[in-house]
């Protein structure tokens, strides 16, 4: 009876996706349609599907883990994705809206290639290598936790549970294109919204209440409740706590989130918009660490503190919420494997195919192809996902930071910095890309564990400015920012 | 006024039984809030949320204010379309 409950309320949740996917298939079938919903997405769903998007089942599983296994110390984390969302919408979304714009690109590569005069395609090709070898490592992760969640709430062993989040993303995605995607993850927002302010709210009270939870932790364990953790106020202790902030500052720049700020029907959207992303992630992150803080309490001991979730809704909730709780999970984990899917179908298809490959290739066959890479990139994950080990987060976070590392300084530079030039951006790109993995390869292990995204932007921004100021500056490139300025205003 | 000012000190009445607690000594006495979470715990989530709320807030407000100076002007650029 429980299980038929569970698979209910999956079923009616998969019912809707389908339906989205359906409805939104009338604007897939041309390429600006397919990756871009024809840039006509309004604020509140730029807003929720942006964070639905940029916090995949890390949140749910990992970020609940977090403040299981560390407490107050995983309120780095919150300051820096609330910070880093914030950022992205007050200073970044609307100049870079405005270039996009402009230029009528479709991708981030688009834009780069537009914005420094690239008519070697140089950009095109390095975008694609980065995000087709990241976006497939962050893909199967995704896939991978699909195959825990079905085992976990329903039984179904790990291979099936991989299999049938892959085919549930791909049917919607490469019939809905992009809209379906930012619908889909709108939604998937609100529930894991939901979910995320919910679950603290009950788990709360059933562990004595704040003070008895707080008690508690001390009892437990008194490095619960400090600031710094465990590594109390030390080179570690700053390293980790930088690390932890660090991971929000991918918000600015990532191709996956940007292209939210392209798809918007214009710079009120997304005016508009940055409130409830702020508000949004606030709830998404202050109820996944507290979470996890009143499950220490309530389920001690755990041995994998990145299933606490789903313990505590068995614990907590009828079959029912569970079933609402699985639904979350998956949608947390769709909402990110559909949104990388569709960036690297973008990039083969417009930055390789159509402006590289086939400048003349008819829109609606580009629009098939896209769907058909979709596919491909899919199985591809599906295979890493079946083969390699069940390491989620490890995975998840380089990827993160691989793309974040290789995007985010180049593109701040060329929206703030009017000494950027091409040269610099390439370096800066490939620079950032670089440093993180062999941060991770060679060094890591030995500076504290510090997070590799902090290298990759250090990288990043050190090889962006330092081969700018060594090549000749590009007066039209100078000026069109000045423009741009000029035409979106100050910040305050 | 802010909501952590007037939050109470917890008061705990010493069952007749029990005996008096030893003196303070003079020390003044410490008012602590009925959560037990640390001063620097709540200071780091207070700085968390609120960086990026203040940063977001601020600027959705200069829009508001701007839409409201292009609607009084008539002009109607409040933000592109």
């Amino acid at each position: 009876m429980t299980s038929a409950t569970i698979v209910g309320v999956l079923v009616g949740y998969l019912a809707i996706l389908l339906a989205i996917g359906f409805w939104a298939s009338r604007e897939s079938g041309d390429i600006k349609g397919y990756y871009l919903a024809g840039k006509r997405l309004p604020a509140w769903v730029i807003a929720f599907s942006s964070n639905a998007t940029g916090e995949s089942a890390w949140l749910l599983l990992g970020l609940t883990g977090m403040g299981y296994a560390i407490g107050v110390h995983a309120f780095w984390v919150i300051m820096g994705e609330v910070l880093g969302v914030a950022m992205a919408w007050v200073f970044v979304a609307r100049p870079f809206k405005e270039f996009t714009d402009r230029y009528d690109a479709i991708t981030v590569p688009d834009y780069l290639t537009a914005r420094f005069r690239d008519t070697r395609h140089v950009f095109r090709i390095v975008s694609a290598v980065v995000i087709l070898s990241m976006v497939m490592a962050y893909v199967a992760a995704q896939l991978t936790a699909s195959g825990k969640a079905f085992d976990t709430f329903l039984g179904t062993g790990y291979t099936a549970g991989v299999w049938i989040g892959l085919a549930i993303v791909l049917f919607y995605t490469t019939v809905g294109g992009f809209k379906a995607v930012a619908y889909s993850d709108f939604l998937q927002g609100v529930l894991m919204l939901g979910c995320l302010i919910a679950l603290p709210l009950v788990a709360f009270p059933a562990a004595g209440g704040w003070s008895g939870v707080m008690g508690a932790l001390e009892a437990a364990d008194p490095n619960l409740l400090k600031p710094m953790g465990a590594f109390g106020l030390s080179v570690a202790g700053v390293a980790s706590a930088f690390g932890f902030v660090a991971i929000g500052f991918a918000f600015l720049g990532s191709p996956q989130l940007l292209t939210r700020f392209m798809a918007a029907t214009g710079r009120r959207e997304i005016e508009d918009g940055g409130l409830w992303a702020v508000l949004c992630v606030i709830g998404f992150d202050v109820g996944a660490v507290l979470a996890g803080m009143a499950g220490r309490v309530l389920v001690p001991g755990l041995s994998d503190p990145e299933t606490i979730l789903p313990e505590l809704s068995h614990m907590l909730f009828p079959a029912f919420f569970t079933g609402i709780f699985l639904v979350v999970v998956l949608a947390a984990i769709m909402s990110t494997v559909d949104s990388l899917l569709i960036l690297a179908s973008s990039v083969v298809v417009r930055d390789v195919v159509q402006n590289v490959w086939k400048p003349d290739a008819d829109q609606r066959r580009l629009a098939l192809l896209g769907k058909g890479v979709t596919v491909v990139i899919g199985a591809a994950g599906l295979v890493l996902a079946l083969t390699e080990v069940r390491m989620i987060f490890w995975f998840v976070l380089f990827a993160w930071s691989g793309i974040a590392a290789a995007f985010t300084p180049v593109v701040l530079c060329s929206l703030f910095w009017k000494r950027t030039t091409r040269a610099g951006a390439i370096a800066g790109m490939v620079g950032g890309f670089l440093a993180t993995v062999l941060w991770v390869v060679f060094f890591k292990e030995r500076f504290w564990d510090l997070y590799e995204m902090i290298p990759g932007f250090a990288a990043g921004f050190a090889c962006t400015v330092g081969v700018s100021l060594i090549t000749p500056p590009d007066v039209d490139a100078a000026r069109e920012l000045e423009d741009v300025r000029a035409a979106v205003g100050p910040v305050f | 006024m802010p909501k952590f000012l007037t939050l109470r000190p917890t008061v705990v009445r010493r069952p007749a039984d029990q005996p008096r607690l030893p003196a303070l000594h003079g020390r003044p006495r410490i008012f602590r809030p009925r959560s037990a979470m640390p001063l620097p715990a709540w200071i780091l989530l207070a700085a968390a949320v609120g960086l990026g709320l203040t940063l977001e807030l601020a600027f959705y407000r200069a829009r508001m204010r701007d839409r409201a100076g292009a609607g009084r002007d008539g002009s109607g650029a409040g933000g592109t379309p």
